[in-house]
């Protein structure tokens, strides 16, 4: 029998070293972002407009493990910002996750098709995030909402 | 009719008409005798009746009688001389116990011959001669019945008319009967009026149903001496009215001279009439005459209940007789002429060897026989006549078959070739293609009709063009050809409704110029015939022939009319489809554009909802600063409002992109365990966030170890427990939730136990309904769309499971289902079963 405490199964995973950049441009997202980066002890950057993400990437030391795209930014998209990402030498391989008050069943599809590697839709979920953080990091398989 | 019926019937019918004739003059005697039987039975009725009147009368006079003795035993007892005042208040005391309807008046005689004379009927007598008392006049006491009653003391009836007081004068029937008391004797008497007693007679008769049985018959009543007191029905006549006592008196005396009959009628000659009547009578008890008479012409004759049973025996003779005739006749003539009759039929059936017997004798029966034996050697030529022909015959018929079979051989290639292009036409609704099959059913016009050009036209759907959808013409495949609607051939055949047949097309004023442009037309001989639809050309078939060939005949006209109307339903039918399609297209589309617009407007929601949520589960657990016991209870109260109207939002949308058919699924071999760990995690942040806190609700995870991998769309498979599960949160106050997830046989069993308020059985039906809710949902007032369970059971379904139910109200309630281990290639597609939760959301909407 397995009891609710299943906690210690993805602690392995040290989230208060983890250097990631939020991309978001709405006011009160950003500021919910940067509460649960905070709660988490996670050192996040915040880009506001979604241009220049791959410069502010390469400006970040460390550079980021993780980056969270808003998919509707006022002058750009997160999958054209994906793509930036994706044809940048350094930056390919990063962990880039839609962050998003889109429709799932329209976007996760569009997403998998870009090449997100993960999927968390808005509103984020204090008590599941971290796990779904650490799930990501891990490799797993994470396209959920709230 | 006659002349077809055999001798030997026609013998027994006329012999039968002897003895019908014999039993009709029987009868009729009969009858007659019994007629008087009949009359006899009338008149005694009759008689009957009137000794019932006269039983009546008696107790009339009697009753009269009763009422005088009755005085006079009370005046034997008192004093009537003295005192006159005293002798009225006996009398009025005695009125008063013994009324007495007939009598109008009292008199007493007293023993010194006054007389006190009471009225008590007639209210137009003064008060004054109410009671009277008087001196007796000469004539009242001269009265001869009355000096016999104060002599002998006898009783009496008498009548008269005589004058009392000094003025009225009163015709009356009266009764006497002497009294004694120590003043001596003395009579009472007590008067009927005439006038009374008549109408009182009358009364009886009509009581009694006497004056009904006769028309002109009448009633008389005469007293002892002959004089006539009453008489009812009499005719009325100046002769009778001036001559009645002396026609009375006449009738008296006739009635003396006639013999009384067995039934103690006398019939005798009615003096008032002057006709033949009976008169039956009787002596009333005082002696008068009481009779009633009626005129012989009255008499009912013999109804049918007397009639019938005579019948009856006349025609049971009458079968009797038929029976003996019939055995007669058929010995002597029936059998012979059933043994040739029998003979006949034989040598019709062609046997020829028959011998004929009574040829030997005399009567027409020997004629008979002589005559079949002619016919039977007559008939012996003829037959080998006969067979000589039929051989020739034979041969003829034989030709003539095969001429026919050839014939329908050919019918039937037609028939072959008809149902080839009514086969081709049923296509056209099956696969609502419609110019493929246009095309091939022009091929077979071509072969079928042996024509060179065969072109179909049809109305376009506003009715105002016509198209050439197929034609044999290869320089107008492939163009879109429209004419105007009444232009051309087609156009005519069309506006007209009847089929057209053209000589010479190039000169055909109605042709239309453009169609062939410098070309020549295809054709020079032509003809159309309209499709029809209802009563309605949907369009037109148009054939041609060059001008060297043959015209069109009335049967070609005939067979291509045959092929439109084979066509034009399913054409119809085609066109009707693809409006159809284009209208459905449209529904849906219009489906999913709303869908698409909830999309995009749930996006706006979710936005504001993310910064609530968060921001307020972020302060309620104090990254914000330190928050009060009753801040943290508010704070708890609000998250779950914001999550409530975002679960709404989300369950309004997929229930939307249900109905549009655009919900999809993501399928993908997923772990169990990581969706379990997300599930149970959420169900104890729902316990916790409960308010009050309830620390009687205890969450139990009992999980299988070694689930593989389920091929799923994790998460709306983890929509479906979160939302089993949070009902179980809303519904249980204390006890146990148990989310157990096994291994079985064919897949994973995955059930939601509560030890809540349960379900009632009636309420089952509304559980996986959209939008309903149950009662005890309501009445506890428990957060909810009314959405989870048909979307949880929707995604279930796509999933190869079915939620299941088992329910005890007031205990708990468990929800369960399976999800198989499905292979990877075994892909559900969600459109198909889309009617599922469709038939869910609109049995709901009741």
């Amino acid at each position: 029998m397995e009891n609710a405490g299943t906690e210690a199964m993805s602690q392995d995973v040290d989230l208060s070293k983890l250097n990631a950049l939020v991309v978001e441009d709405d006011a009160g997202g950003m500021a919910i972002i940067g509460v649960m980066m905070r709660y988490l002890g996670i050192k996040a950057y915040i880009n506001t407009t979604g241009e220049d993400v791959v410069t502010m990437a390469h400006a970040m030391q460390p550079p980021p493990d993780i980056i969270f795209l808003d998919l509707n930014l006022p002058r750009t998209t997160g999958y054209e910002i994906l793509k930036l990402i994706r044809a940048d030498s350094k930056m390919k391989s990063v962990t880039v996750v839609a962050v998003t008050a889109q429709d799932a069943d329209t976007e996760i599809p569009k997403c998998k098709e870009a090449g997100f590697d993960a999927y968390i839709g808005k509103p984020i979920s204090r008590m599941r995030f971290p796990r779904q953080l650490r799930r990501i990091l891990k490799g797993e398989a994470v396209w959920e909402t709230y | 009719m006659w002349k077809n019926v055999s001798i030997g019937t026609k013998l027994v019918l006329v012999v039968l008409g002897v003895n019908a004739i014999v039993l009709l003059v029987v009868g009729i005697i009969a009858t007659t005798s019994s007629n008087s039987t009949l009359r006899n039975q009338a008149l005694s009725r009759f008689a009957n009746k009137n000794a019932e009147a006269v039983n009546s009368l008696n107790m009339r006079l009697v009753d009269i009688q009763e009422s005088a003795v009755q005085l006079a035993n009370k005046l034997s007892m008192i004093a009537t001389l003295n005192n006159s005042t005293d002798l009225r208040d006996d009398v009025e005391g005695f009125l008063a116990q013994n009324p007495h309807h007939l009598i109008q008046r009292y008199n007493i005689v007293r023993p010194d011959e006054t007389i006190a004379s009471m009225n008590v009927v007639d209210p137009m007598v003064a008060d004054d001669d109410i009671w009277r008392v008087w001196q007796s006049s000469p004539t009242v006491l001269q009265n001869a019945t009355l000096q016999a009653v104060s002599q002998n003391g006898n009783p009496s009836w008498f009548f008269q008319t005589e004058t009392y007081f000094d003025t009225q004068k009163i015709a009356s029937i009266s009764y006497a009967i002497q009294y004694e008391n120590p003043d001596g004797k003395g009579i009472v008497w007590v008067d009927v009026p005439l006038s009374v007693f008549q109408s009182e007679v009358g009364q009886i008769l009509n009581n009694k149903g006497l004056l009904a049985e006769t028309v002109n018959g009448y009633s008389l009543l005469f007293n002892a001496s002959g004089t006539l007191l009453t008489a009812h029905n009499l005719p009325e006549n100046d002769t009778i009215t001036a001559n009645l006592p002396a026609i009375a008196t006449e009738l008296l005396v006739r009635l003396d001279a006639a013999t009384p009959m067995t039934t103690g009628l006398i019939s005798l000659r009615d003096p008032f009439l002057e006709q033949d009547e009976f008169v039956t009578q009787a002596k009333l008890l005082n002696g008068w005459l009481f009779l009633s008479a009626m005129p012989l012409n009255e008499i009912p004759v013999l109804p049918v209940q007397i009639f019938a049973p005579i019948l009856l025996v006349s025609l049971l003779g009458l079968a009797i007789l038929f029976e003996i005739t019939l055995r007669m006749v058929s010995r002597t003539v029936v059998r012979p002429l059933m043994r040739l009759s029998a003979a006949a039929a034989e040598i019709g059936s062609g046997d020829l060897r028959q011998r004929i017997i009574y040829q030997e004798r005399k009567d027409e029966i020997g004629q008979v026989a002589q005559a079949l034996e002619a016919m039977k050697s007559n008939l012996t030529h003829s037959y080998d006549e006969l067979s000589r022909w039929s051989r020739t015959l034979e041969d003829r018929v034989n030709v003539r078959t095969r001429e026919l079979d050839a014939a329908l051989n050919k019918a039937d290639a037609n028939a072959a070739e008809l149902r080839a292009v009514y086969d081709e036409s049923l296509l056209v609704v099956r696969e609502a293609q419609l110019r493929p099959v246009l095309n091939a059913f022009v091929t077979r016009i071509l072969t079928l009709l042996d024509v060179s050009y065969c072109g179909v036209w049809l109305l376009n759907d506003e009715r105002e063009k016509l198209q050439l959808v197929a034609t044999s013409d290869e320089a107008h495949r492939n163009q879109t050809i429209t004419i105007n609607r009444t232009e051309g051939l087609a156009g005519q055949t069309v506006l007209f409704g009847t089929p057209i047949v053209i000589e010479d097309y190039l000169n055909y004023p109605n042709r239309t110029l453009s169609l062939y442009g410098d070309r020549p037309a295809p054709f020079q001989k032509a003809m159309a015939v309209p499709l029809m639809f209802v009563g309605r050309a949907i369009g037109a078939v148009v054939v041609g022939r060059p001008s060297t060939s043959w015209s069109f005949t009335e049967k070609e006209e005939r067979l291509l009319t045959l092929f439109a109307n084979l066509v034009s339903p399913s054409v119809r039918n085609a066109q009707l489809f693809v409006q159809l399609n284009e209208a459905v297209f449209e529904a849906e589309r219009a489906n999913q554009v709303k869908t698409r617009f909830l999309a995009s407007v749930t996006h706006e929601l979710r936005t504001p909802l993310n910064l609530i949520i968060n921001n307020m589960d972020f302060m309620r657990i104090g990254a914000f600063g330190a928050v009060t016991e009753e801040q943290t209870t508010r704070l708890n109260q609000t998250v779950r409002s914001a999550e409530h109207l975002l679960y709404l939002i989300n369950d309004l949308l997929d229930v939307s992109k249900i109905d549009a058919g655009e919900m999809q699924l993501f399928k993908q071999p997923a772990d169990v365990y990581t969706m379990l760990e997300d599930v149970i995690d959420n169900t104890q942040s729902l316990l916790e966030k409960l308010e009050p806190r309830s620390d009687d609700v205890e969450f139990v995870a009992d999980i299988d170890e070694g689930i593989p991998e389920l091929f799923m769309d994790v998460r709306r498979m983890r929509q479906v427990l979160t939302n089993l599960l949070s009902n179980a949160v809303k519904f249980t106050d204390k006890g146990t939730i148990l989310l157990r997830v096994t291994r079985e046989e064919t897949g994973v069993r995955f059930s939601v136990t509560d030890t809540g308020m349960g379900i009632p059985s009636e309420e089952m039906p509304k559980l996986f309904a959209a939008f309903e809710r149950t009662r005890q949902a309501k009445e506890h007032n428990i957060e909810g769309t009314g959405l989870g369970l048909p979307i949880s059971q929707y995604l279930v379904r796509q999933h190869g499971g079915e939620i299941l139910v088992d329910s005890i109200a007031e205990k708990g309630s468990t929800f369960w289902f399976v999800l198989p281990y499905a292979k990877a290639d075994d892909t559900i597609e969600s459109r198909k079963t889309d009617t599922q939760i469709l038939a869910i959301l609109s049995s709901s909407s009741k």
